[in-house]
């Protein structure tokens, strides 16, 4: 009989445990979680632990965890957040529709409005340090600011183009592509000029472009469109390495990690050890949702990750093997 | 003057019996007459559930879902599953079911064919973009169902990849697809109940299931039972009437009561036959708890006649005897009734107005049928002296139910008996009290609390809502009504689309998915930016709306884009899909939404309006607002209207307040028992609990009509009450028993689970009404000793 207490109780108070910790679990707030109700648009990461995500509807989360678990930040905004850039744990920016421009310099328990001199849709955001930092969007436009933003000054504008991407080489060269295969290149980070694309026939949107190192460029975009610089007074030329596995979709993000190349389709990653190719598809350990869409990536040191529109986040440390983070 | 002749006093009620037995056969004759032409009103009675009879007319939501229903959706929603038992259903046997089965649906004759959703018909679409940035719409399954491996990878991807379809159209499992069919106000339910039973035969096999949901299934499964639910009814009847016979034994005894409830029940059903008044048949536990109270009402009028005619041995003295006694507590009776049955017209909801008026013109006859006829048809059919055993009829000390109510009596004017009754009666209400004043308004479970929760509907609606977790059967409908080319506007689709997150945010798990135009503007304006998803948002620029818009609406077959808006873009809407419209539900929703309206005002001066709220749940909040209101005034309103006719009728507000005693106790009771089984108020229950409120009260009525005669002949309170009791308390015990037997087998037996609920609920009622009549009563009136001699001798 005492026995037979005994076990009930103890049955009793493990029910208790696992229905309270659950109910827990299943209280979180959905909109915690990205890309469960507002999609994810962009991440980074500064170092293995710490990272922030941009999404739908002015959504900023923000993990320690390694992207276990995520909190919601206050951006007080409901635009769409296009990119997000922190330079340490401390100071960022997210930029995206309507001319949107948030600092932080707290890790962004606090993000505050900057003034942008125009209201394009803002696509992408580099800094270089606290200090030196180039947003690029709609018309064509590149913004640059040498003081953390509390000035931004128009460098382009004008052209009916939206830049998608923009990169930077550590000697202050510069690239900026989007719509249409347009590129545009800069010496000194100020003054913007076109380059040709070298793909004649098509006016293929790139989606990302990235310096690669050793005076290297390459871009990525619509149909699996692959462009490489050899350096930095040769031209661009086409590569259609990726077009047998990726067929017509878009190649989100290129990105160098360690010694590979990473591609980053709706559907896949790919890696290579040449920019020329063969590109393989990577081992993703879980299978995609139906309806995601791979998106955005970012790397340091310590690891690459890829982010999915469905808040799906892939995390690799050789760019061949990846596992589900969340 | 002979024996047992009625005295040759000058009362009005003297005068109406002699008077009607010179008269009875014209009397006769007039009833016969009558009784014909009420039954062909009978024909004209109309036994539907209608919903527009359950909506509160002058409600600002009822107003909108009348104007915007047959263009943007109402409330009768059918959700259809149809699920593959092996694999998915990305194959092109399953789809080709699957269109078959739209199609029935599309051209089913209540359907509103342009308000038919599945991924198999024309409308539903996919927006893609190809290579080099051209965007291509395309119908999902149409005009031929995809047969390559390739097409049906790709329709995979368009319906699971989007927030269109995933969880709305299709699972996110990929086994099942959903048809969401619209039907018209007017549904022939029974035509409909056949249509869904050939379905359930067709499609559930070894390769499909198929799962149906909404209220048109709920209310045709209800019409299902009508022919068990008939004869539950004629069952409980003729058990009633072997109960009567079984206690009062003899011709009179059974046939008097059941040839008054038939009268009665032909006259009243009759009378509103020719009103062309309408009768939900799930309320039919009323109609039956009316003919059980004709059929109580004649026992009595029995009993006395078998007492006066055992007296007299003249069936003519007996007679008129019987109705100069029985007339004034006959009608002071009959109208606690018809108050308890006519306040419900105050109500705003058409439905409890026609019962109310149904009812209480079907009570109503009872004065002259009970408080008259019943004497008469006595007189004809073989008098109790005449029987054998005569031990049986007249109301021996030895009797046992004479002795019980005697003892009953004798122990309730005792210190103890006092002490004991009135604590009790304290007790319970303090007890239910508490519980009764818990119960909620409104349903409280998903599903039908009407039918049992193992029933085959409820069991269809948990498995549609866990398994298309965006949709679900309860919609709640934001309308728009502004300037021409308003619904086009970023203005109205940011704020549309700054509703539908606020409430998923605040109510994620209720809140499955939407419809409106936002998703569409957001997907389209996402694919024309060649697939980048940081452009799946709604333009600033009123030019790219309309653009996107145009192009979508261009793509549409005639009517298929009626539902998200006017042609000429002034009136739109959003529809959130809910889990259930239970009231914690509803609640919560009105509370985001105002929260909502705090932050945006729906007011945008010289752009339009944004009003709430359509679709189930708006019509649900309508309701539980109207019974809010309605409910403690029908119940309170019963009640003084019920004090008032009992304090008219003896006279004294005194009597009036004992009288009413035992029905607030047992209303309490029966409040405070729906409470503790998780019964809510709902437009079903209201007219069950506002009726409940009155029924019973009769039994004290003739109680203290017997004391007032006891008085007559001799001036001792205590001796007449167990006098009354003994004669009368027989005759309430009786009839409670015969009211209570049947109703108890309803609860028992009756296959719809809200049936046999409220059968339950007023056999408790009656029971509780019973004891306190033959305690409290004669417990009170002892107390009171003094003063109630002096009323009721005057």
């Amino acid at each position: 009989m005492r026995k037979i207490l005994i076990k009930r109780a103890a049955q009793t108070a493990l029910f208790l445990y696992l229905y309270f910790a659950t109910s827990f679990v299943f209280s979180e707030n959905i909109s915690q979680m990205p890309g469960k109700l507002y999609p994810a648009l962009c991440i980074c990461f500064v170092n293995n632990k710490i990272g922030w995500i941009g999404g739908h509807f002015g959504k900023i989360w923000h993990t320690k965890d390694r992207g276990k678990s995520w909190e919601l930040q206050n951006s007080s905004t409901t635009k769409n957040i296009a990119d997000i850039y922190f330079v340490d744990e401390k100071y960022g920016w997210a930029v995206g529709y309507g001319g949107l421009i948030l600092y932080t310099s707290d890790g962004g328990i606090h993000w505050i409005k900057q003034k942008s001199p125009l209201t394009y849709f803002w696509k992408t955001v580099y800094f270089k340090d606290k200090k030196h930092g180039w947003i690029a969007g709609e018309m064509g436009t590149v913004l640059g600011t040498k003081d953390g933003g509390k000035k931004w000054n128009v460098l382009i504008t004008g052209d009916d183009v939206l830049f998608n991407s923009i990169t930077f080489s550590p000697d202050g060269h510069g690239w900026v592509a989007g719509e249409f295969g347009v590129i545009y290149a800069s010496n000194d980070s100020q003054k913007w000029f076109l380059q040709d694309n070298g793909v004649a026939s098509q006016d293929y949107t790139v989606w990302s472009i990235s310096y690669i190192g050793d005076q290297m460029v390459m871009a990525s975009g619509v149909a699996s469109l692959l462009l490489f610089k050899q350096d930095y007074s040769s031209k661009w030329k086409a590569l259609h390495s990726l077009e047998r596995l990726n067929k017509e979709k878009s190649l989100f993000r290129i990105l160098k990690f360690k010694d590979k190349f990473i591609c980053v389709g709706q559907k896949a990653i790919f890696y290579s050890k040449k920019t020329a190719g063969p590109w393989k598809p990577a081992k993703i350990k879980d299978q995609l949702p139906y309806g995601e869409w791979l998106y955005d990536a970012w790397s340091n040191k310590e690891g690459i990750w890829v982010l999915g529109i469905k808040g799906s986040i892939y995390k690799s440390s050789n760019g061949i093997e990846w596992e589900k983070v969340r | 003057m002979g024996k047992g002749q009625v005295r040759e006093k000058k009362d009005i009620t003297g005068w109406i019996a002699e008077h009607a037995f010179k008269y009875r056969i014209p009397l006769l004759i007039f009833t016969f007459i009558v009784t014909i032409i009420m039954a062909f009103g009978l024909r004209n009675l109309q036994t539907k559930a209608k919903l527009e009879d359950m909506l509160p007319e002058d409600h600002p939501y009822i107003k909108l879902h009348k104007k915007y229903s047959s263009i943007f959706g109402g409330a009768n929603t059918v959700l259809c599953e149809l699920k593959v038992k092996k694999g998915d259903i990305f194959n092109p046997k399953f789809l080709k079911i699957l269109q078959e089965l739209t199609w029935k649906f599309r051209y089913y004759k209540d359907v509103y064919p342009l308000l038919v959703d599945s991924i198999t018909l024309q409308k539903a679409k996919y927006i893609s973009v190809r290579g080099g940035g051209e965007v291509y719409i395309g119908s999902l399954v149409w005009p031929r169902i995809p047969h390559t491996k390739e097409e049906l990878e790709q329709l995979k991807e368009h319906t699971l990849g989007s927030p269109l379809y995933n969880g709305v159209l299709v699972s996110s499992d990929g086994k099942a697809a959903l048809i969401v069919a619209q039907f018209k106000p007017t549904i022939d339910y029974k035509h409909l109940y056949k249509f869904i039973q050939r379905l359930r035969k067709k499609y559930n096999n070894d390769y499909t299931s198929i799962y149906l949901t909404g209220r048109p299934v709920l209310l045709a499964t209800i019409y299902s039972y009508w022919g068990k639910i008939f004869f539950l009814f004629a069952l409980t009847f003729v058990i009633a009437g072997v109960l009567l016979f079984l206690f009062l034994k003899c011709v009179i005894g059974f046939a008097v009561p059941l040839i008054v409830a038939i009268l009665s029940a032909s006259w009243g059903i009759g009378l509103a036959g020719y009103l062309r008044l309408n009768f939900d048949p799930l309320m039919i536990v009323l109609p039956f708890l009316v003919l059980v109270r004709c059929m109580s009402s004649a026992v009595q009028k029995v009993e006395r006649f078998v007492e006066e005619e055992l007296k007299t041995k003249k069936k003519d003295i007996a007679a008129k005897n019987t109705i100069k006694r029985m007339l004034p507590p006959c009608i002071g009776a009959v109208l606690t009734d018809a108050a308890g049955f006519g306040v419900m017209i105050l109500s705003d909801i058409p439905f409890l107005k026609s019962i109310s008026i149904i009812l209480t013109l079907w009570i109503i006859n009872l004065m002259f049928l009970s408080g008259i006829m019943a004497s008469i048809f006595a007189y004809y059919l073989p008098a109790p002296s005449a029987y054998k055993d005569k031990k049986f009829f007249k109301p021996s000390t030895k009797d046992i139910w004479v002795k019980f109510n005697r003892k009953v009596a004798e122990f309730s004017i005792t210190k103890v008996g006092k002490t004991v009754i009135l604590s009790f009666l304290l007790a319970l209400a303090l007890l239910f009290g508490i519980e009764a004043s818990k119960i909620r308004i409104g349903e409280i479970s998903s599903g039908s609390s009407v039918l049992k929760a193992d029933s085959v509907y409820n069991q269809d609606f948990q498995e549609i809502t866990k398994r298309f977790d965006r949709i679900g059967p309860d919609t709640f409908i934001l309308y728009f009504e502004g300037k021409t080319g308003a619904v086009e506007d970023p203005i109205f689709l940011h704020y549309i689309e700054a509703f539908e997150y606020y409430m998923k945010e605040h109510m994620p798990k209720l809140c499955g998915g939407w419809k409106s135009l936002t998703t569409i503007v957001r997907r389209l304006n996402f694919m024309f930016h060649e697939g980048d998803p940081s452009w799946n948002l709604i333009p600033d620029k009123k030019k790219s709306t309309e653009d996107l818009i145009l192009l979508f609406r261009q793509k549409q077959p005639p009517g298929g884009f009626d539902c998200f808006a006017d042609r000429m873009f002034r009136f739109g809407n959003t529809v959130l899909f809910f889990k259930d419209h239970t009231d914690t539900t509803i609640k919560e929703i009105k509370k985001h939404m105002n929260e909502f309206f705090k932050i945006h005002s729906p007011k945008i001066k010289g752009f339009g309006e944004f009003k709430p709220a359509g679709g189930v749940i708006g019509i649900h909040a309508a309701i539980n607002e109207s019974l809010q209101r309605d409910h403690l005034r029908i119940d309170l309103t019963v009640l003084i209207a019920i004090y008032i006719i009992c304090t008219i009728v003896f006279r004294s507000f005194m009597i009036g307040s004992f009288l009413i005693t035992p029905l607030i106790v047992a209303n309490i009771v029966g409040f405070g028992l729906m409470s503790l089984l998780g019964l809510s108020l709902t437009i079903e229950t209201i007219p069950i609990a506002a009726v409940g409120v009155g029924i019973g009260v009769d039994f004290s009525v003739y109680l203290y009509s017997r004391y007032k005669e006891e008085y007559e002949i001799k001036k001792d309170t205590m001796k007449n009450l167990v006098r009354g009791a003994e004669s009368v308390g027989r005759a309430i015990l009786f009839i409670a028993l015969v009211m209570i037997i049947p109703l108890s087998i309803w609860g028992f037996l009756a296959e719809i689970r809200f049936q046999a609920q409220m059968g339950m609920f007023y056999a408790i009622i009656f029971f509780v009404n019973l004891i306190f009549s033959l305690t409290f009563q004669p417990a009170i009136v002892s107390i009171f000793a003094k003063r109630v001699e002096k009323i009721l001798s005057k």
